[in-house]
């Protein structure tokens, strides 16, 4: 406060930036809520780093697997995804705001209810993640695994998020919005809008539901919202929060303030456009496909100009990066973030994604992403924040130097081997050998050739870990230290004695003071995109030419489905076979659109550390695929696949198939009631064929009513419709579809 | 309304060229509203984030180095 100030009952008369009297008021910053955020941020990034430690071993060690359900690598990544995205990032985001907003605002939080209600509904939220993806219930659609009540209790709870960012924003006392809070709206409002439209669901019993949407139209939705998830969850808040704590450690302004203007604006319109070069020579119609692939390219320039801007305010302080660990952190992370940025639009290119995509490269390119970005920048802001929550110094920079070299040298040993991988297995799936043959015609080949890759991959996510112990002690010991300080006090003029200092402008200055205007005009932005995307797939008939022969599935095979989708197995599996001759060699024909149409949820998947299941029906026997899911080493020596051995001995719930089928039903797939009425039967009777094709096999054994029997009807379904067309039709689906 | 739009700018193939003028005519449009900006605003707009609390550290008793 200025000492030529007077104080009135908490309310003070001053002079302010030179600028004429003002109203001063004193107020208190709540410091509560950013460190509980940042203590789970902490305990989060922990156990989200540890489950993907545990299925990295998985991979060359399936063992590790137990032969037990909960622990299977199937229902365990999407844990590690979950718990990463939401838990670590997302708690860490919260934190980050929850600090910087209240500073920027110069205000309290607009209501401190909402931002318990905040904490604790969102660590409730991943608490119920943590039980129910282990017990299968699963949607199967990447990063919005979680079913129906938990999507409700996540709307609910981004809503008093957003009421209370808003909120606190109305009510501040800084006249202009910084380009940190752009960032946070655009995160508020579009984050709801994606989760919302990818989670409509019709539920079919407690914790299971389908995807409205089907197929093709499944895909563009699921990728629109995974592709913007990447882009609203864990790089918008982050650029915020760059905005906000670079600056300061570094104590530089920001380097280009206009800069900052057109990288928010550039950047929240071109991304929500990029979601389709996920699904590139998929069954998606070309124009989308070509729609994604451009505004991805495009996407560099605002990235970069972010990531410019970003490492040129440093520029004067760089012998602080030296001294500081907190800046070391963050210079990686903007590094990281530029090099991801750079690396995602050339694998939006189509040449490179034929390589690419389903490979390591995509595992590799989010982890630069996920442990350089979005992990070096928390544990940035984690050593920025404790010692001034609790008043007193980082209780050692030595060690946070340590944390800093070992996470570093973790990452390096984390992306290079992925790398080494994707592009190896990338390589070996399109070789030929001098005859016109596939060099690798067993795709086991190719899998084998990737352990060491895999074990190097550990040993960097081990390392990566040990860092985050290292900071763990560091932050408690700082805290045991110094005294935590719960309501910061704090001084400034009330907005209403700023704005009249002020005259009227025209520009983005003027945006910069009206919220409610800057966030329609953001959700404008987003909208375009998606709309323009999203809308003729679901109008025009001639995206999803119609294939008579494609029939819904039996009852029998959409309970094997939904054992398919409790397990997991898209995870390593996909179910679309690319039109390359190296994919049609190996799998058969490659996948028309018309082929999905009752597929809800789609299960195309991202990535084949197995190979493609689209055409497996027919391929072997019942008992191979009996023998292969009790043991995988038993008919393919070597694989890396766990065992599924409850399959065999986990009866049936036939009991849920009618409330399935008329779930089913309401999102479009044609059961009639006499099907639905006769499923029973039905079921029984398709149980029996499996079981006398068993025997034919050698299973002897096989009760009829036990869940393999259903995955197995289900497999063996899988890419034969299209099989009964007669040939002229064949033609001139392919046709249509090129 | 969507299909007569959809006739009207030749079909789904034009979404891309539609799509590139959308984002040039919006991004020329910020690249002006940036520009017409004043000097002394975006100088101050750059230093809020170091304005925003100074929080000056006391030294703590009980540090490992």
């Amino acid at each position: 406060m200025s000492a030529d100030s007077a104080t009135m009952g908490g309310i003070t008369l001053g002079r302010e930036r030179g600028r004429a009297s003002a109203a001063i008021e004193t107020f208190k910053y709540d410091n509560h809520i950013v460190r509980a955020f940042a203590i789970a941020t902490v305990i989060w990034g922990f156990v989200g780093t540890a489950a993907g430690l545990l299925i990295a071993c998985q991979l060359f060690w399936p063992q590790l697997n137990l032969d037990t359900p909960f622990a299977t690598f199937g229902r365990i990544r999407p844990l590690h995804t979950n718990a990463v995205i939401f838990a670590f990032v997302g708690n860490g985001m919260f934190c980050g705001i929850y600090y910087s907003l209240q500073r920027l605002c110069k205000a309290r939080m607009f209501s401190d209810a909402l931002s318990w209600i905040n904490f604790w509904g969102w660590q409730a939220i991943i608490v119920s993640a943590a039980i129910t993806l282990p017990l299968g219930l699963t949607t199967s659609k990447e990063y919005a695994e979680l079913e129906w009540p938990i999507d409700i209790a996540i709307a609910v709870i981004w809503v008093a998020f957003t009421i209370n960012l808003l909120g606190t924003i109305v009510k501040r006392r800084e006249k202009h919005m910084y380009v940190a809070i752009w960032f946070y709206i655009s995160t508020a409002i579009t984050v709801a809008l994606l989760h919302i439209v990818n989670s409509l669901e019709i539920p079919a019993g407690a914790f299971k539901s389908y995807s409205i949407y089907a197929g093709v139209q499944d895909a563009l939705v699921q990728w629109w919202y995974g592709h913007n998830a990447v882009a609203f969850f864990l790089t918008t808040p982050y650029l915020g929060l760059m905005y906000y704590f670079l600056p300061k450690a570094a104590n530089r302004p920001v380097f280009s303030y206009r800069l900052s203007i057109i990288h928010f604006w550039g950047l929240i319109f071109i991304y929500i456009w990029a979601g389709p070069h996920h699904l590139l020579y998929t069954a998606l119609p070309d124009w989308a496909q070509s729609l994604g692939m451009v505004f991805s390219v495009m996407l560099v320039a605002p990235s970069w100009g972010g990531m410019l801007n970003g490492l040129l305010t440093l520029r004067g302080a760089w012998d602080k990066v030296r001294e500081e660990p907190m800046l070391k952190f963050m210079v990686v992370a903007v590094t990281a973030y530029g090099m991801a940025t750079l690396e995602g639009p050339t694998l939006a290119i189509k040449s490179v994604n034929a390589l690419s995509h389903y490979t390591d490269w995509t595992i590799a390119h989010v982890h630069t992403g996920a442990l350089g970005w979005n992990g070096f920048l928390t544990f940035s802001m984690l050593y920025w924040l404790f010692p001034r929550l609790y008043n007193t110094r980082l209780w050692s920079t030595k060690l946070a130097n340590y944390h800093f070299w070992i996470g570093l040298l973790g990452m390096m040993f984390y992306v290079i081997p992925m790398y080494t991988s994707g592009i190896t297995q990338g390589l070996m799936w399109k070789q030929f050998n001098k005859d016109g043959f596939l060099q690798y015609p067993n795709f086991l080949e190719t899998t084998i050739r990737l352990i060491p890759m895999y074990e190097l991959r550990a040993i960097g996510g081990s390392l990566y870990i040990t860092g985050i112990v290292l900071m763990m002690i560091n932050l408690y010991r700082t805290a045991k230290a110094g005294r935590f300080i719960g309501d910061q006090e704090a001084s400034a003029p009330s907005l209403r004695a700023v704005a009249s200092s002020e005259s009227p402008r025209l520009g983005h200055r003027w945006l910069e003071g009206v919220p409610v205007t800057f966030t329609v005009l953001a959700a404008f932005a987003v909208l375009v995109g998606g709309l323009i995307e999203i809308i003729p797939m679901f109008l025009i008939k001639e995206n999803v030419p119609t294939i008579a022969s494609v029939k819904p599935y039996t009852p029998l095979e959409v309970l094997g489905r939904d054992i398919y989708i409790r397990e997991g197995c898209v995870g390593c599996h996909s179910q679309m076979i690319r039109p390359f001759r190296s994919e049609t060699e190996r799998y058969g024909e490659y996948s028309k659109v018309g082929e999905f149409v009752y597929d809800h949820p789609f299960l195309w998947g991202s990535k084949r550390t197995g190979p493609d299941l689209h055409r497996i029906g027919g391929k072997y026997p019942d008992a191979w695929h009996y023998n292969h899911l009790e043991n995988p080493r038993s008919t393919s020596p070597g694989s890396i696949m766990p065992n599924y051995p409850w399959l065999l001995s986990q009866k049936l719930d036939t009991t849920v198939v009618v409330d399935r089928m008329r779930a089913l039903r309401k999102v479009g797939v044609p059961y009639t009631d006499e099907q639905i009425r006769d499923s029973a039967k039905s079921t029984a009777a398709q149980s029996s064929k499996v079981v006398a094709n068993l025997a034919v096999g050698s299973v002897t054994n096989a009760p009829a009513d036990r869940e393999i029997v259903a995955v197995i009807a289900y497999l063996q379904r899988l890419g034969t419709d299209i099989k009964a067309m007669p040939a002229t039709n064949t033609l001139a689906s392919a046709q249509s579809t090129n | 309304m969507i299909h007569s739009i959809l006739r009207h700018i030749g079909g789904v193939q034009h979404f891309g060229i539609v799509s590139l003028c959308l984002f040039c005519t919006v991004f020329l449009g910020v690249l002006f509203w940036t520009f017409i900006q004043k000097k002394t605003h975006i100088e101050y707009m750059s230093k809020v984030a170091l304005d925003s609390d100074p929080e000056p550290l006391q030294p703590g008793g009980n540090h490992h180095e």
